[in-house]
Formats: structure tokens, C-alpha cells, sequence
């Protein structure tokens, strides 16, 4: 996949974004996102990238969820002694 | 507890006591409370709600008009209403002193409300199937009421600073003003949004993916490569375990403890807790029975790993990937049972209830997802049907999406469980986006169908094959479509409790757990005799039997159920719909009839299933006519 002139867009600059971050989006657009959805590297670099991917949605997901429990105990209904 | 006054209205720890006196006497599995339980008795947090508040009404009404209540002019009762509401809300909890303050009119209403529930609990109501004796204990029936009327406080009382109450204002109860939230109607229209934006997202990825080659047909095996596999003693082992722990110490132990705790048998003190019943729904057996689950799952998984471990030496990383994920998915299904384990016997309920639901939701709606799908590629794998890569990449990325939004989507199980409002922006969100993944579960399902008409010996594994093609189905259909019809935090406000829920739930459970565990049982017992041809018909019969019972029994009587039921929540209040005189009316009879057919298909279409295996073991299930591939080899 590839969008010819998206470095070039004169877009980002009127949004006031620097030419280096409109670089470095571009680089990982063309690089990464692009052999995200057609993978033609090595069987072995796509299985590690998947395994990244797997182990980050789980330990943000459970650190959100740990965060919740927190909430959630601090927000009970308090029982009283009577 | 007092009123203005300083009179006792509940006496000093009875709240906490009678929570322990409702789980030994079996909690959820007794009606519900905050929603959340079963579905024959009331939701007791609403019915005292509505008691409570009916009785003040009339009370001030008599007193002040001579008249009953719904005898006044609409402007009279709106007048009423408005009062009621002022005082209901109102939070009188002092954290330094842990009392609430009560007028005393609502205390005289809190008196006559416990005094028909000790009636109920003493004398028993048929049509909440809680027989006489269930609670004769006076002090223990107390208890219970002090505990009940909590969960009713908590659902009327606004948290401090918010105009809401501790429940985001659940059951729906017009007369002290519980109605939805500004948050319950923004963040169902955000997980409508997400889930669509999920959907495009999803099918573009799909779409992507539509031009990847398939596995070379040529790399097929031209026989089953299971056919000289021989089940090794360890695998043989493994029955006198599941015999020895599953039934002997864990179902029959588990079973006892909690008929002895629901008949009021172990006494007052702590043997319910460690013998006898929770009270909380799934994880019903007592803490002793828990944790011996527990060490079984963790021996289960003992064994599990040390079959899987020397092959993950392996040195194609899809093979590894595919080990690894199903040794993690494993590693999680044993272990999470261990945050049963996470309350105790004086955890207030909302925390309890998150404990809970790290069990439940957990294993259901991600780790036994991504074992199902681990499994199931594994198994075309070991046919060499899809290569170990393919199988590896699509199971890695399968579970990710999953897990993306199962884990936080727990949340959604607690929006009205006392717990504040971002648990309801998290919840709803995130399991909007558990169902897409399984809106696209189709496309695993015409795989799957492709791959059993593959080769001419994978029709012998047709049968395995058509129940993954089910759990496909069901996961679509149950877990999906019924999935997100309770699912938007409106709509479970209405629908919480009611039969839409299992609707839902007999769909995805059985549909997905079932089938998958029919499956997998099958495709064992065709892999320990592939050489064996079996009868198809008895096969073919409890399949379609199994599936138009379950159908049938979702659409022509829980469904409809449900959505009456939701209609009466929203015309006259949640109460109302969980309520004795709704449930027992003529027309809703009927339709709890209209279960027995389908039922009835289902429970035909399980015993020819039973029947068939046990002919496999008498060889009555074998087709002898077939010719045996191993013979002709030999030959």
C-alpha cells in the first residue's frame, strides 16, 4: 500500500504539525502499517510482531481492569454497623 | 441504624451478618439482588424498593388525607411522589459514626416491608419456588431483611456529590426517582459508535486478508495422519483423574456442603463458608470445594504442559505459537479460577461482585475463546489440513482482538453493581468491540466447512468438523447478536435480570462451550479408532436435534418472555417485571410452556448422542460394512 505525496502534503504544515512527525508518520504508515496488512516478511518476524501485539493488549487491558477494581472499591456502598 | 429520633431501626451488624445468612442460604441462586442471580424468585433489592416506597406513600396519604393512596387525584400522588423522592435520595451516612439516619415513617415502611419478607422466607411462596422453612431462624430471618434493605438503600441513595444513586440509579423505579443517567444514554449511543467503527475496521482487515493464498492442496496428506496413533498410558491415566477429582471429591463434596447450607444444616458460625454455598452465582461452592477446583485445574494443567512441553522445541514458529498459545490459554482457564479466591466472607457485595465476574468473564468471554480457537486450529493443523504458520498467525491475531475487548469488558457485567460511572464508559465501550470479532466468526465457519470436504478421508471427521461449524454459528448468534441485545447500558437497565439475559446465555454457553466440548470429545474418540467407520445416522440426528431444540426453546418461549418482561419494566417499573403477578399471568404461562418442546427435541437429540457413544465402546455405533484402512494398508 502506498499513498504517493503524503510526505509532501502540505496538510500537516497547515495544521500546524512539524514536517519531522509528518516524516515519521509517513515511515511507519509506508513501513509498518502497510506490511501489518500484506506481511511479506519472514514467517518468524510476523509471528514475533503478533506476539508483541498479544502480550501489549494484555497487560494494558489488565492494567485498566486492575484500575477499575480500585474504583470500584473505593466507590462501594458503604455497609453500615447497623 | 436510627431514626431522628434515636431509635434503633436495625441493630449493630446485622447488615453484614444477614449478607452471610443470604449466601449460606444459597444468595444467588435465590432470586437476585442488584440483578444479578436467578430468575424464578423477585429481584429483592426492587421488590423492597417498591414495597418500601408504596407503603410510605400510603401512609403519609392516610394520614394526611384519611384516604389511601390510589385513591387520590393524579396532582395529589405527584405531590406525594416528589416528597417521597426528596426523602429517598437523600444520603444520611455518617462515615465517622457508619450510621444512616432515617425519618421515622420510613422506618415504621422499613418495619412492615421486613415483616413480609420474614413471611416469605418463613412460610415460603410457591410461586417464587422458596418452600416453607426455608428461614425459621428469628434472629437469622433479621439479618437477612437488615441485608436486603441495604441493597435497596444503596439503589435509592445518591452518592455524595452526584445526582445519582449507588447503582447509577438500577432497578427502574419512578417513585423515588430512579431513571437512566445522562451516562447510561451517552455511552450506549458511544458503544453503538465504537461497535460500528469496529465492524468497518474489522471488515477491511477481512478484506485484506481475502487475496493471502491458500495452503497448497498439494501438501494434503493423501490418508489421515492420525490413522497409526495409539493413545499413550499417560493419556489412558488421565480418566481415573478426571473420575478420581471431578466426581468422586469435587462434585459430590461440592453438591453436599451446599444442600447442607441451603437446609440451614452447618449451623451459624463459619462452616458454610468453607463447606457449604457462596451465594454467588458460578461460584457457588463453598471456599474449601474452590480451592480443591483449583488444585485440580492446576494438576490438570500440570499434565497438560508436560505433554506439550517438549514440543515446543520445536523449530517451525508457527508449531511453537500455536503450543504457546494453548499452554497460555490453559495456564489462564486454571489460574483464573484463583480470583474466586478474591473476596471473603465480609467483602462488600459490589467487590465481590468484581471478583465474580474476573471468573466468569473472564474464562467465558476470553480465555475459553481463545482456547476454543487455539484448539480448533490446532486440530487442522495436526490433520495437516492448514499449515502451522497460517494456524499460528490467524490464532495470534484472533486472540489479540478478543482479549482488546474482552478483558476490560468485564466492566460490563457492573454497571449497576454499586460501582461509579466510569465503570459503565469502560464497559460499554470495550464490549461493544468484543462483538465484532464475533460477527465475523462466519467466515471461520465456511473454512472450517471447506476444510471438511477437503480430502475424501477427513469425511470421516465430518462430525467434529460440523459442531465447530455450531460453535461458529452459536458464537455469532448468542454471543453476538443476543450478546449485544443486553449489552448497551440502556437497554441492561430495562433488561437486567430478566430473560433476555438467558437468552443470551443457554445461546453462547451451550452453544459455544457445548458444541465445542461435543466436538472436541468427538474428535478424540475418532482419532483413538480412525481405522473404526461409524454410524452416521444417530450422529446426524442428535446434531440437527440438539441445535433446533436450543433454537427453539431461545425463540418460541425464553425470548418472547424476555421482551414482554421488558416491556412491563419499562411501562410500570423493574419490580413489576420480575413480579409474581406479571410472571403467573395467564399468557405468560403459556409461554414458559412453550419451553417444553423445544426442550424436549434437545434432551432426545442428548440421549441419542449418550446412546452413541456408549455404542462406540458395545460397537454398536460402528459401520462394520466399511472397509478398515489399516486392513487394506496391510494388505
Amino acid at each position: 500500500m502506498f499513498l504517493p505525496g503524503l510526505a509532501e502534503c502540505p496538510a500537516p504544515r497547515m495544521l500546524g504539525i512539524s514536517p519531522a512527525f509528518n516524516n515519521l508518520v509517513f515511515f511507519v504508515y509506508q513501513r509498518d502499517l502497510d506490511s501489518f496488512i500484506f506481511p511479506s516478511r519472514p514467517e518468524g518476524d510476523n509471528m514475533r510482531r503478533y506476539w508483541i501485539l498479544l502480550i501489549a493488549v494484555v497487560v494494558v487491558s489488565f492494567s485498566v481492569l486492575g484500575w477499575v477494581g480500585l474504583r470500584i472499591r473505593a466507590g462501594a456502598p458503604p455497609m453500615p454497623s447497623g | 441504624m436510627t431514626t431522628a429520633d434515636g431509635r434503633k431501626v436495625i441493630e449493630d451488624g446485622d447488615i453484614a451478618a444477614g449478607q452471610n445468612v443470604w449466601q449460606a442460604m444459597g444468595g444467588m441462586e435465590m432470586g437476585s439482588v442488584w440483578g444479578h442471580g436467578s430468575y424464578v424468585a423477585p429481584d429483592w433489592t426492587a421488590d423492597w424498593l417498591h414495597r418500601e416506597a408504596a407503603t410510605i406513600l400510603d401512609r403519609w396519604a392516610r394520614a394526611e388525607l384519611g384516604r389511601p393512596y390510589e385513591a387520590l387525584d393524579p396532582p395529589q400522588r405527584a405531590a406525594y411522589r416528589e416528597r417521597l423522592r426528596l426523602m429517598m435520595r437523600v444520603n444520611t451516612y455518617d462515615p465517622g459514626q457508619r450510621t444512616i439516619v432515617v425519618d421515622p415513617v420510613r422506618a415504621e415502611a422499613i418495619r412492615a416491608t421486613a415483616a413480609h419478607f420474614e413471611d416469605v422466607f418463613a412460610r415460603g411462596r410457591a410461586d417464587y419456588a422458596i418452600p416453607a422453612g426455608a428461614q425459621t431462624d428469628p434472629s437469622s430471618l433479621r439479618r437477612l431483611t437488615a441485608f436486603i434493605f441495604w441493597t435497596a438503600w444503596a439503589a435509592c441513595t445518591e452518592r455524595p456529590g452526584t445526582r445519582v444513586t449507588y447503582t447509577n440509579n438500577w432497578p427502574f423505579e419512578p417513585l423515588v426517582g430512579n431513571t437512566l443517567t445522562g451516562d447510561a444514554w451517552i455511552w450506549t449511543g458511544v458503544s453503538v459508535i465504537v461497535l460500528l467503527a469496529g465492524i468497518g475496521a474489522m471488515a477491511w482487515w477481512q478484506a485484506s486478508r481475502h487475496g493471502e493464498p491458500d495452503p497448497d492442496p498439494a501438501r494434503r496428506p493423501s490418508a489421515d495422519p492420525l490413522l497409526h496413533t495409539r493413545p499413550t498410558p499417560s493419556q489412558r491415566a488421565t480418566v481415573k483423574y478426571f473420575w478420581v477429582v471431578s466426581l468422586l471429591i469435587l462434585v459430590a463434596g461440592s453438591m453436599t456442603g451446599q444442600w447442607l447450607s441451603v437446609m440451614n444444616r452447618l449451623g451459624t458460625g463459619t462452616a458454610w463458608f468453607y463447606l457449604g454455598h457462596s451465594g454467588y452465582a458460578y461460584i457457588d461452592t463453598g471456599r474449601l470445594w474452590q480451592i480443591v477446583l483449583l488444585v485440580g485445574l492446576l494438576l490438570w494443567l500440570f499434565l497438560v504442559a508436560r505433554a506439550a512441553w517438549p514440543a515446543l522445541r520445536d523449530p517451525d514458529p508457527g508449531t511453537r505459537s500455536l503450543l504457546a498459545l494453548f499452554l497460555l490459554a490453559s495456564v489462564a482457564i486454571a489460574g483464573f479460577y484463583g480470583a474466586a479466591l478474591g473476596y471473603g466472607r465480609h467483602t462488600n457485595l459490589a467487590i465481590a461482585e468484581y471478583w465474580r465476574w474476573w471468573v466468569i468473564h473472564l474464562w467465558v468471554e476470553g480465555f475459553f475463546e481463545v482456547f476454543a480457537t487455539v484448539v480448533i486450529a490446532f486440530l487442522f493443523a495436526r490433520l495437516k489440513l492448514v499449515s502451522t504458520g497460517t494456524a499460528g498467525r490467524s490464532v495470534l491475531l484472533a486472540s489479540a482482538i478478543f482479549l482488546a475487548g474482552g478483558i476490560i469488558g468485564t466492566a460490563h457485567h457492573l454497571y449497576f453493581s454499586g460501582t461509579p460511572a466510569v465503570v459503565m464508559a469502560l464497559g460499554a465501550c470495550f464490549s461493544a468491540l468484543e462483538v465484532v470479532p464475533l460477527l465475523f466468526v462466519g467466515y471461520e465457519g465456511l473454512e472450517n466447512l471447506r476444510l471438511s470436504r477437503a480430502t475424501p478421508w477427513v469425511r470421516s471427521y465430518r462430525w467434529p468438523i460440523y459442531c465447530f461449524v455450531a460453535v461458529a454459528f452459536w458464537n455469532m448468534v448468542g454471543a453476538g447478536l443476543f450478546g449485544f441485545m443486553i449489552n448497551p447500558p440502556v437497554a441492561l437497565y430495562y433488561m437486567q435480570g430478566l430473560n433476555t439475559t438467558p437468552v443470551h446465555g443457554h445461546a453462547a454457553l451451550f452453544g459455544v462451550y457445548g458444541w465445542l466440548g461435543i466436538g472436541l470429545m468427538l474428535f478424540c474418540l475418532r482419532a483413538l479408532r480412525p481405522e473404526a467407520a461409524w454410524k452416521e445416522g444417530p450422529l446426524r440426528f442428535a446434531f440437527w436435534c440438539i441445535n433446533g431444540g436450543l433454537m427453539a426453546m431461545i425463540l418460541f418461549s425464553i425470548l418472547p418472555v424476555g421482551l414482554l418482561q421488558t416491556r412491563a419494566a419499562v411501562e410500570h417499573g423493574y419490580w413489576y417485571a420480575r413480579s409474581a403477578e406479571f410472571l403467573h399471568s395467564p399468557g405468560m404461562n403459556t409461554l414458559r410452556w412453550l419451553r417444553v418442546p423445544g426442550d424436549s427435541i434437545f434432551a432426545l437429540g442428548a440421549l441419542v448422542l449418550v446412546g452413541f457413544v456408549f455404542g462406540l465402546a458395545t460397537g454398536h455405533s460402528l459401520d462394520r460394512s466399511h472397509p478398515n484402512p489399516l486392513e487394506e494398508e496391510q494388505g
